[in-house]
């Protein structure tokens, strides 16, 4: 057992400092040559024990790199990573194992997540399994209490993932992921590729765990209206970090930096009497994170952006309550 | 209180999806289905069996020794007693057929086995480490693919006079590349798959990591290249032997007996038939498999 | 009735399969009048895309089966021959898929792509198409089409390479464009741009539309008359609003209630419909909906229900909708 204990509510469980993670763009032997995607830059965040963090961005805006760093399934390039105040930035191959048991990962190809070659039991006894719990016997047990916990049913441990439809798969990607009672959980757009119906049900379930289990979501995603849903606090990443924290009310109500205002006139309102605002439509395109823009990244296509914009970069600013800004004219617009 | 049940029952057939068979089979289960359905691919599967069976039986059963020289029977035309006929030695062309089908049969699947398992191995350490194990092993493949095989074989064959075992591990060791290169870019599309990165998750070892998700999951490129391997292996154990540099007379091979055959083949066409027509056989028999496999593992069908 | 661009009467798509033939799409039937945008929403596997598929009629036949009629223009295009298909297809109707990643031709430049519908179609020069097909390439907001005329497919972003694949859509200046799930891959904010495209295209030449789609806000956004299909099955269709404040399918209405919104009471669990869709294979018999609906009555495992018309052309198939109508009528 790594730890002891299960984190209480509130306490600190991640924190993530001055985190980036380049991946090299070309294998030039000279290093001026070189030049990397910096899918996360310089990224701080604390996720306390027991809340929901969303993480939404568009495509490329690094929101998945981070998940998989602060798991270790990607290796940081710099900055550093706590878990319940230990510093988990180089931990070993032993160190690492254990943690796994404490931290795990809902992917979102309910299709490719799930290995075809196995049965849904032995899929979710894998985690046991490779952790030494229990017997084969206890194991068995475990499958069917889980499966019956993410709303399938026992009997379903004997087939295979491709007799099951998407939402029956992505369950079963959760109940692989809770087999070894973690407390932390990186979901990765673990509702985006569902069908509405199905999308809504897989989301109570999260919130139904996260009750039961006393669980910690980090929720990635691309649609601001789930994050905003499932989520206690929501900060929005633009190009490898993060340009505003804020608690999920505030964001939708009161957000401050330009890009997420952009997001949310976005996305097509559910009435059609209801139009969507287009005069806040972006325009362009997201540029390349090899050679992200000068100063503020989101100068180039921000409708109020000044000089002062494309020459310095804006510093993630307190606003009161938590809510956290990276914007030059925060308040102003 | 009916209706209840029988709304609730309706409801669990749906839960459970898969109420019919279509949905239900094993993977296992449909590429078998799938591979049955082939009609070309079971010809060759029965081709294949017929042949190990005809080989293998007759030659327990034949009255005559293949080796034995009889020198009234020396290019004997079909009788009763010598359905084939006779070679040059006077030997019974049907008992060589079946003894020779033995020895090319053997080194056409036991060098192919070989070869899947010393290509696999490689393939699988190069695509799962990467990096330098990669580089070193894919240069390591690159240089056994540039070496020409038949004049290699050629050269060791007239030096050591090779036993049918020397025969099976030399050919092994020049086709195992292929397989080595199609397991790694199997293993390399393979570890960007989900599945694979949760086992990474929840710290899965490299070795189990390699023998439960990713082996098993490049079965079918293993199996058909495993499969059409073995075609090529009877024809270079053939062509060596014909040539003189493999399996020694007096030891048949269907190789060895159309080189001796070269001489009669005017007066006696079916001591070059015989054998050329049951290496054609076979050949085409393995490639048939081989190809139905290729349509039966596919697994993109898997995951519809 | 003369102003019906397509009318789609008892549409039907079988595939067979190993294990027997399965209905992707069942009696489909509904009209697109000049002008108007038609939006068919469903879950996947619901038959929609089948559905756009087999009205351009590019379902290969076998394994498809299409049976019915679509009537373009008052011409049947499922009995029309092969060659003149082709000359209908490209040029009075078009179609925009939903990847931009392998829709277009990664060996050629994104302005020959554009210029060989014109060229084929419309029987222009080489320079006339250039010319023709900057012009589209700037009315679909792609800057400096001077110089993304030479560009291949792979130097433009998902956003841009469907602002092509539109403007080949629209290069004949077809009259009617079917968009098969066409911002699905594509980021918010981009969507919202595309969106906004399409509303203002559609304006301009006066084009017809289909979009197919499951995302009830681009409903809202863009249909003026909507498809709700179901396992195969037209469930219900009326027009925009009417779908919205009246829905009277329960298929409809749980899809509406199960969207989290961004005013929604995040404390509150979202509404949703239990169950999951029935798989090809195993079709209940009696209503398709019956086993996940919360209105079910006995009725409706045992006997399916006819898609009802009431008033103003909202149709339903429920026993619950059309029923209970019937009856305050008599």
């Amino acid at each position: 057992m790594p730890s002891t204990s299960r984190p209480a509510k509130g306490e600190e469980l991640i924190r993530v400092e001055h985190l980036k993670k380049y991946f090299p763009a070309n294998k030039s032997f000279r290093e001026e040559n070189r030049t990397y995607v910096k899918a996360v830059d310089d990224v701080s965040l604390t996720l306390r024990a027991g809340e929901t963090f969303g993480l939404v961005g568009e495509s490329g805006c690094g929101k998945s790199t981070l998940g998989q760093t602060i798991l270790r399934l990607e290796e940081p390039t710099s900055g550093s990573i706590f878990y319940r105040g230990q510093d988990i930035t180089h931990a070993g191959k032993k160190e690492l194992r254990a943690l796994r048991q404490d931290m795990q990962l809902i992917f979102q190809d309910p299709y490719s997540s799930l290995d075809p070659k196995m049965t849904v039991g032995t899929i979710i006894a894998e985690p046991l399994v490779v952790h030494g719990m229990g017997s084969k016997a206890e194991r068995d047990a475990r499958v069917a209490e889980l499966l019956k916990l993410v709303g399938l049913k026992p009997e379903h441990a004997k087939r295979y993932p491709h007799e099951f439809s998407g939402g029956q798969r992505q369950r079963i990607g959760i109940a692989r992921a809770l087999a070894v009672n973690p407390s932390f959980v990186i979901c990765d757009e673990a509702v985006s590729a569902l069908d509405v119906s199905i999308q809504a049900q897989v989301l109570n379930l999260l919130s139904h765990l996260q009750d039961e289990l006393g669980l910690t979501y980090l929720f990635i995603a691309h649609g601001l209206s789930v994050v905003k849903y499932i989520s206690d606090r929501v900060g929005v990443m633009y190009l490898g970090k993060i340009v505003e924290i804020a608690s999920s009310d505030e964001i939708y109500l009161h957000s401050l930096h330009p890009y997420t205002k952009a997001l949310i006139a976005a996305i097509p309102i559910p009435d059609p009497d209801v139009h969507n605002d287009s005069a806040r439509l972006l325009t362009g395109d997201v540029p390349s994170p090899i050679n992200p823009p000068s100063g503020c990244r989101f100068h180039t296509r921000c409708p109020y952006a000044t000089e002062l914009c494309s020459a310095e970069e804006p510093q993630l600013v307190d606003m009161g309550d938590g809510h956290l800004v990276a914007c030059h004219l925060a308040g102003q617009i | 209180m009916n209706f209840a049940k029988s709304r609730k029952k309706a409801a669990a057939d749906l839960e459970s999806q898969a109420t019919s068979q279509a949905v239900i089979r094993t993977p296992l289960q449909q590429a078998v289905r799938r591979f049955r359905k082939n009609k070309i691919a079971m010809t060759g599967f029965w081709m294949v069996v017929v042949l190990v069976l005809f080989v293998n039986i007759g030659a327990l059963v034949t009255p005559y020794d293949p080796d034995a020289v009889s020198l009234f029977d020396i290019n004997a035309t079909p009788t009763a007693e010598h359905v084939l006929g006779c070679d040059s030695l006077g030997r019974d062309l049907l008992t060589r057929i079946l003894f020779g089908g033995r020895i090319s049969l053997a080194v056409g699947l036991l060098s192919a086995a070989l070869s899947m398992a010393l290509g696999s191995l490689v393939g699988a350490l190069s695509g799962y480490y990467g990096g330098v194990v990669d580089s070193i092993l894919m240069r390591l493949t690159d240089l056994v693919l540039t070496i020409p095989s038949l004049p290699l074989l050629m050269v060791l064959g007239v030096i050591f006079k090779p036993s049918p075992t020397f025969l099976i591990i030399m050919i092994a060791l020049l086709n195992w590349t292929t397989s080595a290169r199609l397991v790694r870019s199997r293993f390399l599309t393979l570890k960007e798959l989900d599945y694979i990165k949760a086992a990474r998750a929840t710290g899965e070892g490299d070795a189990r990591m390699i023998l439960t998700h990713l082996l098993p999951n490049s079965l079918d490129v293993i199996v058909v290249t495993a499969t059409l391997a073995i075609g090529n292996s009877i024809i270079m154990e053939s062509t060596l032997s014909f040539l003189g540099c493999g399996i020694n007379p007096p030891t048949a091979s269907w190789g060895s007996m159309l080189q001796s055959a070269q001489e009669t083949m005017a007066s006696a066409p079916l001591t070059a038939i015989a054998p050329g027509l049951m290496i054609f056989l076979t050949v085409l028999a393995f490639n048939f498999v081989g190809d139905g496999l290729t349509d039966a593992l596919d697994p993109k069908r898997d995951l519809a | 009735m003369e102003d019906k661009l397509l009318n789609v009467n008892d549409l039907s798509v079988g595939f067979e399969s190993d294990d027997g033939m399965f209905m992707a799409v069942r009696d489909m039937g509904f009209a697109v009048r000049k002008g108007e945008t038609v939006c068919i929403v469903g879950e996947s596997g619901c038959g929609k895309s089948v559905t756009s598929l087999a009205i351009m009629r590019l379902l290969a036949e076998p394994p498809a089966h299409v049976s019915g009629e679509v009537l373009f223009e008052g011409k049947d295009l499922l009995k029309l021959p092969m060659d003149e298909m082709r000359g209908i297809r490209g040029n009075q109707i078009a179609m925009i898929f939903q990847e931009p990643m392998t829709s277009l031709n990664p060996v050629f430049t994104c302005g020959f792509q554009i210029s060989e519908a014109l060229i084929a179609h419309q029987g222009m020069t080489k320079a006339q198409a250039r010319e023709r097909s900057i012009e589209l390439m700037r009315m679909v907001g792609i800057p400096e089409p001077e110089k993304r005329f030479d560009a291949y497919p792979h130097e433009l972003s998902g956003g841009m390479r469907q602002r092509v694949m539109i403007s080949m859509a629209l290069a004949c200046e077809p009259k009617l464009l079917i968009d098969d799930e066409p911002t699905t891959a594509l980021d918010v904010t981009i969507q919202a741009q595309i969106m906004e495209l399409l509303r203002d295209l559609k304006r301009r030449l006066g084009m017809a539309l289909i979009l197919i789609t499951h995302d009830m806000g681009i409903v809202a956004q863009m249909a003026e008359w909507v498809i709700v299909m179901y396992a195969g099955e037209e469930v219900e269709r009326a027009d925009v609003r009417t779908i919205f404040s009246n829905p009277l399918h329960p298929y409809t209405e749980g899809l509406l209630e199960s969207i989290p919104r961004l005013d929604s009471d995040t404390n509150k669990e979202l509404p949703v419909i239990e169950g999951t869709v029935p798989g090809m294979y195993d079709m209940p018999k009696g209503c398709k909906f019956a086993p996940r609906c919360k209105r079910c009555m006995e009725r409706c495992l045992n006997e399916a229900p006819p898609l009802v018309t009431l008033d103003d052309g909202h149709a339903v198939r429920c026993f619950l909708a059309s029923e209970g109508r019937e009856d305050s009528d008599a």
